[in-house]
C-alpha cells in the first residue's frame, strides 16, 4: 500500500505531466500541444492573447495580454537579435510594454517606433547605453508629437492621448531599464540560504499617488498650487491623469495643443513649461548569476498583485503558460474584488471590461546561463496581435 | 463486413519516467444475426514507471473495456460512412472517463483513506479527479521533499489555503452566473443587490455604469457602485430582463452565443 502511494508521489513530483497523460483519457480531441505554435506569433482566446513560451537571446519568455478596453490601449514587444542595424553592434534583447491612456494611438505608434529609433542610435554610437535609450525616447516622442501637430485640426482628441512606457534592454550582461510612467519590472533572484525567489523591483514609478512624484512636481512648478491634486481619492497632475511622465499627451506638452478644438475638459491653464515630461528614469542592472527572471508589467497587473506574489508564482510554476498564469491571478483577485466569480468574470464583454480591470500586459523573461545563449537567433513579436482592434458596431 | 480502427497511440517521456498512454483499440463489425453490432475495447491506461531513487517500480494499470450495442442505428451510421461514431460519445455503453475515474477512485481509497471530505465538495467527477491529483501531490512534496516545512502537511501561509478558504466565502455569498453590485446615493446607504453578470453587458446598463465611472473612477475598492435612486436601478433591471425576451436571457443561451 505504502509503495504505490510513494510511487504516485514520486510520479507527481516529476513534473506536471501527469495532467498531459491522462486528459486524453477523457479528452479525445484534446487541443493541440502549445508548444507546436510557430516562435513569433501567438494566440488568442476571447479577450486573452498569450504566448506561452518562446525564445529569445539569453533564455526563454512568455507574454500574455488581457483586454479590458473597448479598444485595446496596451502594446507589448520583444525584440531578440542585434540591437543595431550593424552585424558588428550591440547584440541581445529589447522588451517594450506601452500602457496607454486616453486611447490606443500613441501605445500602438511608440511600440512601431521606439524599437527602430533605438536601433538607429544604437548604430550611431556601436554601443547600448542609457543615453541611447534615453534618444529613442526623446525621438519618438518628437515623432508623435509632430503627427499630433498634423492631425490635430481634423481629430483633435489625438493630443489627449498618451503612454507609459517600459523599456527593458539585455544586452552584454547587463539589464537596462527605461521607464517613464506607472508600468513596473521586478527581478526576481535566488538568495542563498532564503526559500524561495525575492523580488528586486528594477523600475521607479512615475504616479502621483508617490509623495515622492508630487514633492518633484511640485518642485518643479512652484508656482503652481494646483499642479497635484485630489481626485476621487486618487492623486492627479492637474487632477487629469495619475502618470507625471509620459509619451504623448501632448495637451499636458505643449500649450499650442492645449486650446480649441480641444475638449473644455482637457484644457487647463495656460503654461510655459511642459507638465508632463518624456524623459525616462533609467537604471542599469549588472546580471547576476542568482538573478532568475524579470518580470515585466503594465500597471493593471500589479494593481492586483505584489511583487513578491508576482514572484513567488512565477517561481513555483512551470514556465511554459506563466504569463498567462499571472494574467489569471490578477484576474482571480479582481473577480473577487468585485464580489463575483472569475469564471462569470470571462462573460464580460471589452469596454464594461474595465470596470474590473485594466489591460494588463505582461512579459516573463527567464535569464538563462550563458551556455544557452542562442546567437544568431532572431525574434519580433508583438502582444495582443489578434485580438479586436475596430470599435463594437454595437 | 468488418473493419478494425486504431486510434490514439500515444507515448509520453518524461523526466525519468516513461509511460505510455494505453491506445484505444476499436473493433467494429456487424455480425450477420445483428446481435453485436460493435464491440469497443479501449485498454485505458497502462503506465509503467522507473525511478532511479535506488528503486525499480513498476506499475500497470489495465482495463479493457467492451461496449456492446445492438441498437441497429449503429449499423445505418456504419453504412453512411460516418467516421463521427468513432467518438466513444455516441457509443451506448459506459464511457470511458467513468471507468478511469472510478478506477482512480478505487486506488485513492485503498492508499489514502484518512482525509476530510468537504461538505460542499462538488459532485462532478472531473472535480475529483483534479482535487485526487492536488492531493497526491501535495503529500508527494510531503514525502519527497528535503524541506521540513513541506512534511507538516500544511501548504504555505498566503497561499493555496487562504485561496481555497476565500473561494469557498466568495461561493457561499455570491452565487454562480451572479454578481454583487451596491445601489444608492450618498447621502442615503448603499443597497447590495445580487444580479446576473450578462446584465451588465447590456446598453442600458451601460448607461448606469457611465455614471458610477464619473462619480468613482474605475479604481474604486469593493463591488461595483452605482450612484442612482434604487427605482431607477429597478426599472433598468426589469426593462433589461423584459427587452431581452425572456428565455433568451437565460445564461445558457447568451453563453453559447
Amino acid at each position: 500500500m505504502n509503495i504505490v502511494d510513494d510511487l504516485y508521489a514520486k510520479f507527481m513530483l516529476s513534473g506536471n505531466n501527469y495532467m498531459n497523460m491522462v486528459k486524453p483519457c477523457w479528452k479525445p480531441s484534446a487541443d493541440g500541444d502549445v508548444r507546436k505554435t510557430g516562435d513569433q506569433t501567438g494566440r488568442t482566446d476571447g479577450l486573452l492573447w498569450y504566448k506561452d513560451l518562446g525564445s529569445h537571446v539569453s533564455g526563454e519568455f512568455s507574454m500574455a495580454v488581457i483586454q479590458a478596453n473597448n479598444l485595446l490601449e496596451d502594446q507589448s514587444q520583444v525584440e531578440s537579435g542585434p540591437l543595431s542595424s550593424m552585424s558588428s553592434g550591440p547584440y541581445g534583447t529589447f522588451i517594450g510594454v506601452y500602457d496607454g491612456h486616453g486611447g490606443p494611438e500613441t501605445s500602438r505608434f511608440v511600440n512601431e517606433n521606439l524599437f527602430p529609433n533605438l536601433k538607429k542610435f544604437a548604430s550611431e554610437d556601436q554601443e547600448m547605453s542609457a543615453s541611447v535609450i534615453k534618444r529613442a525616447f526623446l525621438a519618438t516622442e518628437d515623432e508623435f508629437l509632430s503627427v499630433v501637430r498634423d492631425q490635430f485640426r481634423i481629430c483633435p482628441q489625438i493630443a489627449s492621448v498618451g503612454t507609459c512606457c517600459l523599456v527593458g534592454v539585455i544586452s552584454n550582461g547587463l539589464v537596462y531599464v527605461a521607464n517613464a510612467g506607472d508600468s513596473r519590472v521586478v527581478l526576481g533572484r535566488a538568495e542563498r540560504g532564503v526559500r524561495g525567489v525575492s523580488s528586486i523591483q528594477l523600475s521607479t514609478e512615475h504616479n502621483a499617488s508617490f509623495a515622492s512624484v508630487r514633492d518633484e512636481l511640485r518642485s518643479l512648478h512652484p508656482d503652481d498650487p494646483k499642479i497635484v491634486v485630489l481626485k476621487h481619492n486618487v492623486w492627479r497632475v492637474k487632477g487629469l491623469i495619475q502618470v507625471s511622465r509620459s509619451i504623448g499627451d501632448a495637451y499636458l506638452k505643449k500649450a499650442e495643443f492645449n486650446r480649441e478644438p480641444l475638449l473644455a475638459k482637457y484644457r487647463v491653464a495656460p503654461f510655459s513649461k511642459q507638465i508632463l515630461i518624456p524623459e525616462p528614469s533609467i537604471f542599469i542592472h549588472k546580471l547576476n548569476p542568482k538573478d532568475q527572471f524579470l518580470i515585466f508589467a503594465s500597471d493593471g497587473l500589479w494593481e492586483h498583485l505584489t511583487n513578491e506574489e508576482a514572484v513567488d508564482i512565477v517561481h513555483s510554476y512551470p514556465r511554459n503558460g506563466i504569463a498567462r498564469r499571472l494574467v489569471k491571478a490578477a484576474l482571480q483577485i479582481a473577480a473577487k474584488k468585485r464580489e463575483m466569480r472569475y469564471s462569470d468574470l470571462k462573460k464580460i464583454d471589452r469596454g464594461v471590461r474595465r470596470h474590473f480591470h485594466d489591460d494588463i500586459s505582461v512579459v516573463v523573461m527567464f535569464l538563462d546561463p550563458p551556455l544557452t545563449n542562442r546567437r544568431g537567433l532572431t525574434l519580433s513579436i508583438k502582444g495582443g496581435q489578434g485580438l479586436p482592434r475596430t470599435n463594437k458596431s454595437s | 463486413m468488418s473493419g478494425w480502427g486504431f486510434s490514439r497511440v500515444a507515448g509520453l517521456k518524461g523526466e525519468g519516467i516513461t509511460a505510455y498512454k494505453g491506445s484505444r483499440v476499436v473493433w467494429e463489425g456487424i455480425p450477420s444475426n445483428n446481435f453485436f453490432s460493435s464491440i469497443n475495447l479501449s485498454l485505458s491506461l497502462s503506465l509503467s514507471l522507473s525511478l532511479s531513487h535506488g528503486r525499480f517500480v513498476v506499475i500497470k494499470l489495465g482495463a479493457l473495456f467492451f461496449t456492446i450495442d445492438n441498437s441497429s442505428n449503429l449499423q445505418s451510421n456504419h453504412s453512411n460512412g460516418n467516421t463521427k461514431r468513432l467518438d466513444h460519445k455516441k457509443f451506448r455503453g459506459f464511457l470511458i472517463k467513468h471507468r478511469v475515474i472510478s478506477l482512480f477512485r478505487c486506488i485513492r481509497r485503498r492508499t489514502s483513506p484518512t482525509g476530510y471530505r468537504r461538505l460542499n465538495s462538488s459532485s462532478r467527477s472531473l472535480t475529483k479527479l483534479f482535487n485526487w491529483g492536488a492531493r497526491v501531490k501535495a503529500k508527494a512534496r510531503a514525502i519527497c521533499s528535503v524541506n521540513q516545512a513541506f512534511r507538516s502537511g500544511y501548504s504555505r501561509i498566503g497561499k493555496d489555503l487562504v485561496v481555497e478558504s476565500d473561494h469557498a466565502r466568495q461561493h457561499a455569498t455570491v452565487p454562480k452566473g451572479k454578481m454583487a453590485v451596491y445601489v444608492g446615493q450618498n447621502d442615503g446607504g448603499f443597497e447590495r443587490v445580487l444580479l446576473p453578470v450578462i446584465y451588465i453587458n447590456h446598453p442600458l446598463f451601460g448607461q448606469l455604469l457611465r455614471k458610477a465611472e464619473e462619480e468613482y473612477g474605475h479604481e474604486h475598492p469593493g463591488g461595483i457602485t452605482i450612484p442612482c435612486r434604487f427605482s431607477e436601478f429597478e426599472s433598468v433591471k426589469t426593462r433589461i430582463a423584459a427587452g431581452c425576451g425572456g428565455r433568451k436571457m437565460l445564461p445558457w443561451k447568451l453563453s453559447d452565443a
